[in-house]
């Protein structure tokens, strides 16, 4: 279970320099720069077609970047390739299963591929196979199991050799929820145990709960990169507020449109919803002119943004 | 029945296949070399060109039918089980007799246009002369009937099987079975209306059986303008006859092939829904399947191959592989036990051989492609294995299939070597100073070495197995004869040294061995460079 040591223990798990991959005249990635620390658990976002899986075959030395640079862990992807090998697990959107195997001979056999010594191998598969919660299937031929399960084998696999990081694509995807739930905890653990994972999902919620830093990725480009909590407040355009009035709601509307800091003003549901033009606006002018203009006011709030509103915003669901 | 959505769908996938492009262009190009082959040989334009040129057209065209027409077909219900879409077809109104009707049209369509595009040149021989009309509607017939039963073959192999690899394989097992039953029948029809009442002092006790197999063989295929040669000494009543019971043989042959259409429909209609293996047959997989004896030897034995190279291990760890193994085995013994007591038993060694490297090239052509398409290649690529360990890995795993067979034909020809009766092997070439014997060895040899390297590099660069098969054929073992064809014509015709042209078997043999080494070397520095690049097609 031992990995080639890295340069330098201070280099980033990941970065990438103006990271360009092109497949004919399609432009996958565009000049991407990507820096993952060490110990991050990194959520990779974008549409279908954003560019994720390119990003994530790159550093796991499948493709080769039609421009810029990748390093993991310090070492180049091209040229330390076999190196980079040692350090990351990868698991791919699909599963990659011979599924006339069984459960421990398919472990044994990427163990064998990893050079693991025979003596360790087994204590290793066990070892893996009870951290993603397998071990009663350990006889089974893999055709036989769930496609949860098959997804936990996936990962028992990309375990298997101890890797400092995890590359994993859309890992959660078709797993029920308990499955998922899960899943998520024993990310979780792995990120506990000094393990860098990057993971890319659709499923934006838990990764909101689940990473501590998070990237936005668009037509193969970069749109964010920061902490997870803070993405709401960098990524907002505006801050919105639910506004409750008493009276002529038409009034309040001609009143708010004519203040500059407030963007734009909508109707809906006897309530008026209210964008201010950017983050920094103070949202007390709302109440101040309403209060001014004579209507009164009996309800402000603000609305609370998940990370999958603020997807929704800046992305445009362009793919390629 | 409704089999137009089926015969639409079928149309525009085919319509889309390169493949099909590739395999009339193949089929054309094949009968051209063999009319210029046949037209620059100074020995072949003594009498009647253009019969002869037609029987050998004819003959190459018959082969093919029988070769390419089960295996184009025999995943065409077989990919649908496995893909999980023949239980969508059957959520519609379409009846399992509409799938495979559409089915087999279509395919009898594809094998129609290869046919039709091979028609210009099989048209050459007429112009030449020495061709009636007579042996232009046999060859039709006859070729009809083997579409038709070929067809027959490819669509029952496809709904037994799930896997692509053995619907390949049993479609080619059934289509020799039918050849031989066709063949068989057709030859005892034709002594019995034709040769029995016109041919002056034919005796039934006087057919051994290699003479049923000879006649069966001309028959069906006019080689060298045999037809011809028949119906000039036979009378036009026996003609007649004989026409008559070809046209009837291909009513047989629609018949026999319609109604193993309607089976397969019926098999389909019963094993539409997925079953999971029953009792009984888990049990008998056991019994056949896992080892009995010695287990912890061959527990070891496996381990140890895991330990020395995972990818050589992964071609040799399954039952399956076991089964390849052994009954390419046991089918070279069988051959070499039933043809012992023939006179020309030597002959058979080299067409053996020849056999398995075919089928040293299907397994090399087809060796990556599960795991391509599984995405398995992908999570290899990505450990810290070599290219050169998955390359050797793999390499031993394809050789070890072959190894006990091949050992065998080589145990039986050092044998026959020892005996000095080698040189039946070659016969016509008195040469002393040109002995093909070690030559052809030698190719041999060659051929096992270079082919899968070969076969490899075409299984991670083409999308389906033909095409990588086809290809691998051609570059590991055309090729090299076609440019040392070229290379001697070109200094002939250059006079540079006109007696190149003139060298015989055993310094040709030589020569197509130095070129298949250096296409090998090259196929196998591509094919390093694609595994160091992750380049490959991605899913088949």
């Amino acid at each position: 279970m031992s990995a080639a040591p890295p340069p330098d223990n201070n280099v980033p798990a990941v970065q990438t320099f103006a990271l360009t991959r092109v497949y004919g005249s399609m432009i996958a990635l565009n000049a991407l720069n990507l820096t993952v620390n060490r110990g991050d658990l990194f959520g990779f976002i974008g549409s279908n077609g954003a560019g994720k899986t390119t990003t994530l075959r790159i550093l796991a030395t499948f493709l080769a970047p039609s421009a810029g640079t990748a390093q993991v862990l310090g070492h180049d992807v091209v040229r330390d390739a076999d190196a980079v090998r040692h350090v990351i697990g990868y698991m791919p959107d699909f599963f990659g299963v011979y599924k006339d195997m069984e459960v421990t001979e398919y472990l044994d056999f990427f163990g064998a591929c990893y050079k693991i010594p025979s003596s360790q191998r087994e204590k290793t598969v066990n070892d893996v196979l009870e951290l993603v919660g397998l071990s009663e299937k350990k006889g089974a031929l893999i055709g036989a199991l769930s496609r949860g399960m098959q997804q936990r084998l996936g990962l028992a696999r990309v375990l298997i050799h101890d890797p400092q990081l995890l590359l994993l694509d859309e890992p959660a995807s078709g797993l029920d929820p308990r499955a998922r739930i899960e899943m998520m905890a024993i990310l979780q653990e792995l990120q506990k145990m000094g393990k860098t994972i990057i993971i890319s999902s659709h499923i934006l919620s838990e990764l909101e709960t689940l990473c501590n830093r998070v990237a936005i990725i668009e037509k193969g480009k970069l749109i964010y990169t920061g902490q997870a909590q803070g993405v709401r407040d960098q990524m907002a355009t505006g801050r919105v507020f639910w506004v409750r009035v008493i009276g002529d709601e038409v009034r309040a509307v001609e009143l708010l449109k004519a203040r500059p800091e407030i963007n734009q003003v909508e109707q809906t549901e006897g309530r008026l919803k209210v964008t201010l033009n950017d983050h920094d606006t103070d949202p007390g002018c709302v109440a101040e002119t309403l209060v001014h203009g004579g209507v009164k006011l009996v309800g402000l709030e603000e609305e609370e943004l998940g990370l999958e509103e603020v997807f929704m915003r800046v992305t445009r669901g362009e793919t390629q | 029945m409704n089999a137009w959505p089926v015969i639409h769908r079928e149309l525009r996938a085919e319509a889309r296949h390169t493949f099909n492009y590739w395999l009339r262009l193949l089929g054309v190009s094949l009968l051209l070399s063999i009319f210029v082959m046949m037209m620059l040989d100074p020995q072949g334009s003594a009498s009647k060109p253009g019969a002869k040129l037609f029987g050998n057209l004819n003959t190459a065209l018959f082969i093919a039918i029988w070769l390419l027409v089960p295996l184009l077909t025999a995943d065409c219900i077989s990919r649908e089980r496995r893909e999980g879409t023949l239980g969508l077809l059957f959520l519609t109104p379409l009846t399992s007799r509409g799938v495979v009707v559409g089915k087999g049209l279509i395919h009898a369509l594809r094998a129609a246009t290869l046919l039709l595009a091979t028609l210009p040149v099989l048209a050459l021989p007429f112009l030449l002369g020495g061709v009636t009309w007579r042996e232009g509607v046999m060859a039709l017939l006859v070729n009809l009937s083997s579409v038709c039963l070929a067809l027959a073959a490819g669509l029952i192999a496809s709904s037994q099987c799930t896997q692509w690899n053995r619907a390949l394989f049993l479609a080619e097992v059934l289509a020799a079975i039918f050849l031989l039953g066709f063949g068989g029948l057709f030859t005892f029809a034709l002594l019995l209306q034709v040769a029995a009442p016109f041919v002056p002092g034919f005796t039934w006790r006087g057919v051994s059986f290699g003479e049923m197999l000879t006649g069966a063989a001309i028959l069906c295929t006019d080689v060298a303008g045999m037809w011809s040669e028949a119906f000039g000494s036979l009378p036009a009543a026996a003609n007649r006859a004989w026409l008559q019971t070809v046209g009837e043989g291909a009513l047989v042959a629609i018949f026999a092939s319609g109604l193993m259409v309607l089976r397969v429909a019926r098999r389909l209609e019963r094993t539409r829904q997925e079953q999971p293996p029953t009792a009984r047959q888990l049990r008998w997989q056991r019994f056949f399947l896992a080892p009995l004896f010695w287990k912890s030897l061959f527990r070891s034995k496996m381990r140890r191959r895991l330990e020395r190279n995972p990818v050589g291990w992964l071609q040799q760890r399954s039952a399956a592989a076991r089964i390849t193994k052994w009954g390419w085995c046991l089918f070279v013994i069988a051959v070499e036990s039933s043809m012992a007591a023939e006179d020309d038993f030597v002959r058979y060694q080299l067409p053996l051989a020849l056999l398995l490297i075919l089928g040293l090239a299907a397994s090399a052509a087809g060796s990556f492609s599960h795991e391509r398409q599984s995405g398995a290649l992908e999570l290899i690529l990505v450990t810290p294995l070599s290219v050169g360990q998955i390359i050797f890995g793999r390499l031993r795993g394809v050789w070890g299939q072959l190894l006990p067979a091949l050992g065998t034909v080589a145990v039986v020809c050092l044998f026959v070597f020892q005996a000095g009766s080698f040189d039946l092997l070659w016969p016509g070439d008195d040469d002393p100073n040109n002995n093909p014997n070690s030559a052809s060895a030698l190719f041999l040899l060659s051929s096992f070495v270079t082919i899968p390297g070969v076969g490899f590099y075409f299984s991670l660069s083409r999308r389906h197995f033909m095409t990588a098969w086809l290809l691998t054929l051609a570059v590991g073992l055309v090729l090299p004869w076609l440019t040392l064809w070229g290379g001697r014509w070109f200094f002939f015709l250059m006079h540079l040294n006109p007696l190149t042209y003139r060298f015989g078997t055993g310094t040709a043999l030589a020569w197509a061995t130095v070129l298949q080494i250096v296409f090998g070397a090259a196929t196998g520095g591509l094919l390093y460079r694609n595994l160091h690049c992750r380049r490959f097609v991605l899913v088949s």
